[in-house]
């Protein structure tokens, strides 16, 4: 007999089939994601129990064509599984018992070509399971089938007995090749024999007559969109506050005990940096929080679906309106969720466009640019809305362009997406998920600003703190900042942003110990430069990773920085020209 | 069959052979697919997702001003942009 830990399984089936679920009850959620070789892609593994068979999740597929990366990824696994394990692998073919009829079909078509697998009907319990044509689906796909809910735990005892025993055929390479369209034609013609009653049996639910609705839906997507904004920016607030206070609490018993003064500066110059990361931790931990309940009840995707009008007509399409979102969170979550786009023009013309969207690290330094430019708190909330409101256009214009110049040759662009049941979100979860999301943001911004922080340091401490590198630094930059009305300081916290952008105020106050007071026209040109630079590197990673282009990282980068520096200066030049009129 | 199944979903198919367009039928009704007018990509895409010669559809909701359509087919619901629906070719079921 086979050991139980060289045992593998695969999950496959269509993307709401319940794969996630059941992988969860198999492997009682103790499981990690791993990265598919040569890419980013990411699939969850799990064993049945410690040293037990092995369950791999995979992300679900709807037909032999790859659309997108993420279907590539599954038929990749399914055709060469020794790319992600040294064992044979066995398949276990997920079917949504309440969808058999449409999901059956796919099933039907690998089944010709992948040895016997096992099949699991999950949502067993639906009265459309019962009703399912045995003896015709056993004539066609003669596999072991396993019925299981979620509601009745007991129903996985004998999937996970069977699982043990090495149930289904081992093997360790297949060709996968596509069908032809009479092939697909036959599969859903047995598969829609196997079910009755006919599709005006379904009604859709009444919550998506609202919700698609072309004017009430509008309106409630408008309204969610502008209730998650209001709690991730206003109710944050006050924890905000809190930090920010606890943070110089911190800093100054660090300053009060550290007695040597290099140290002590040192240790200023970092723990405030990271002061400047610890404020927006909270707005994005809400906002990943609110967009995994999204995702989770099912609104995710009636919103692709009700934005795919516009987005098509700024070179995106519906799937677009998922990483858009979360880009305003950070960039590098939403750049990879744009594997879900299935036309490559529009994924990368997705991608070109996030650095646009106004990320979490831009806030600590508008907040800066803005307490400069009025101490009343309403006229700072409406310009720091004008400039979300600004950044959305810049993203839709950046899609278009992109989209436009892409060397891409076009390939015809379809829309459609298979609506999942409405949830009720698990908040538990989806809190657990965002903790991810920010922790692992800490872990990618944390070193990159201890680094630069110390730099900076070093730069105004050595060879000696009145003789500078900083200061020597400060005689080139200074005639160059002119152009947009401000001094090298500026520059130095411009330059330090290139390593993080929430760097430039704990820079700039590093170099002005009397703190630093700019006029509204400079004030202004800074933000419209912060609005459009891509300064980040790990942004930078994650575009080349996706595309597999240096060049179009590299080039975006430099195109936006560039675009961001004219626009500076531009606006200043402007703003002060009228200033000096009147 | 095949043969008439191909013919069905070839380009050439007349209009007035092939019924009314997916994105001009009124909601609420039910329809079965008689043809794909399309290029081989999108009729290869809409084949993949089951609208297949012979699907019954029930409709739910139609274009307005180039919305989604939504249609239910096999126990699910899928929405279009309505320029793929524009190329499914339907005529009307009598119940």
């Amino acid at each position: 007999m086979t050991p139980h830990s060289s045992l593998v399984y695969l999950l496959v089936g269509h993307p709401n089939a319940g794969k996630t679920t059941l992988f969860n009850y198999l492997t009682n959620a103790h499981h990690h994601t791993v990265n598919y070789p040569g890419s980013t892609v990411q699939y969850a593994m799990g064993n049945l129990y410690p040293n037990g068979p092995l369950i791999i999740d995979t992300p679900g597929i709807q037909s032999l064509d790859a659309q997108g990366p993420d279907q590539s990824l599954t038929l990749d696994m399914i055709r060469s599984p020794l790319l992600v394990t040294p064992h044979p692998i066995r398949l276990i073919w997920v079917v949504n018992a309440r969808q058999a009829a449409q999901e059956l079909a796919l099933i039907a078509l690998l089944n010709q070509q992948v040895p016997g697998g096992i099949m699991v009907f999950t949502h067993a319990s639906h009265s459309l399971f019962q009703s399912l044509d045995r003896v015709r689906l056993s004539d066609t796909l003669p596999l072991p089938a396993f019925g299981v809910d979620s509601t009745v735990p007991d129903q996985y005892e004998p999937l996970k007995k069977a699982l043990i025993t090495g149930l289904g055929t081992p093997y360790v390479k297949i060709g996968l090749t596509p069908p032809t369209n009479q092939a697909i034609q036959l599969a859903f013609d047995w598969s829609s024999s196997l079910q009755r009653p006919t599709p005006t049996g379904h009604s859709v639910p009444s919550l998506d007559q609202w919700v698609l609705h072309p004017l009430w839906g509008t309106v409630i997507i408008t309204a969610v969109l502008f209730i998650t904004f209001v709690m991730t920016f206003v109710l944050t607030s006050p924890i905000v506050d809190g930090l920010d206070a606890a943070m110089s609490w911190v800093i100054q018993m660090a300053q009060h005990h550290i007695p040597h003064p290099l140290l002590n500066a040192a240790m200023g110059g970092v723990l405030g940096s990271l002061g400047a990361v610890v404020v927006f931790l909270p707005p994005l931990f809400v906002l990943s929080v609110c967009i995994a309940i999204m995702e989770e009840s099912g609104l995710l995707t009636r919103m692709a679906i009700m934005y795919d009008r516009t987005l098509s007509r700024f070179g995106m399409e519906g799937r677009s309106m998922v990483p858009i979102l979360s880009g305003y969170g950070c960039a590098i979550p939403a750049i990879m969720s744009c594997r879900q786009i299935p036309n490559r023009r529009e994924r990368w013309a997705t991608m070109a466009a996030i650095p646009m969207a106004t990320c979490m690290a831009r806030l600590p330094v508008y907040a800066l640019l803005l307490a400069m430019l009025t101490p009343s708190a309403i006229v700072r909330g409406g310009l720091l809305t004008a400039v979300y409101i600004g950044s959305l256009g810049l993203v839709l214009v950046t899609g278009r362009l992109a989209s436009r110049t892409l060397a891409h040759p076009p390939s015809p662009s379809s829309f459609y997406m298979t609506l999942p049941p409405w949830q009720s979100p698990h908040l538990i979860r989806a809190c657990r998920q965002a903790t991810r999301q920010v922790l692992s943001f800490v872990i990618k911004a944390g070193g990159t600003i201890v680094v630069i922080s110390l730099g900076l340091w070093g730069l105004s401490t050595f060879p000696s703190p009145e003789h500078s590198l900083m200061i020597s630094l400060s005689h080139y930059l200074d005639p160059i900042m002119h152009v947009i009305g401000a001094d090298w300081r500026v520059g130095v916290g411009l330059l330090a942003s290139f390593g993080a952008r929430e760097l430039f105020g704990p820079a700039v106050h590093a170099v002005s110990p009397g703190g630093l007071r700019l006029s509204w026209d400079t004030s202004l040109a800074i933000l419209v430069f912060y609005m459009m630079a891509l300064q980040c590197g790990a942004t930078m990673a994650v575009l080349k990773q996706e595309t597999k282009s240096l060049r179009f990282a590299l080039g975006l980068t430099a195109l936006y920085i560039l675009l961001a520096m004219v626009a500076s200066v531009l606006t200043y030049q402007v703003l002060h020209t009228l200033r000096s009129c009147f | 069959m095949a043969n008439q199944m191909i013919s069905q979903l070839s380009p050439t198919t007349p209009a007035h052979h092939a019924g009314q367009r997916l994105c001009d039928c009124r909601g609420g009704t039910c329809v079965q697919i008689v043809g794909i007018e399309a290029d081989d990509a999108t009729c290869r895409t809409l084949l993949s997702m089951g609208l297949t010669h012979g699907t019954q559809l029930a409709i739910h909701q139609t274009p307005h001003r180039g919305g989604p359509v939504v249609v239910g087919l096999r126990g699910t619901h899928i929405a279009l942009r309505s320029s793929d629906a524009a190329v499914i070719q339907v005529s009307p079921l009598l119940h």
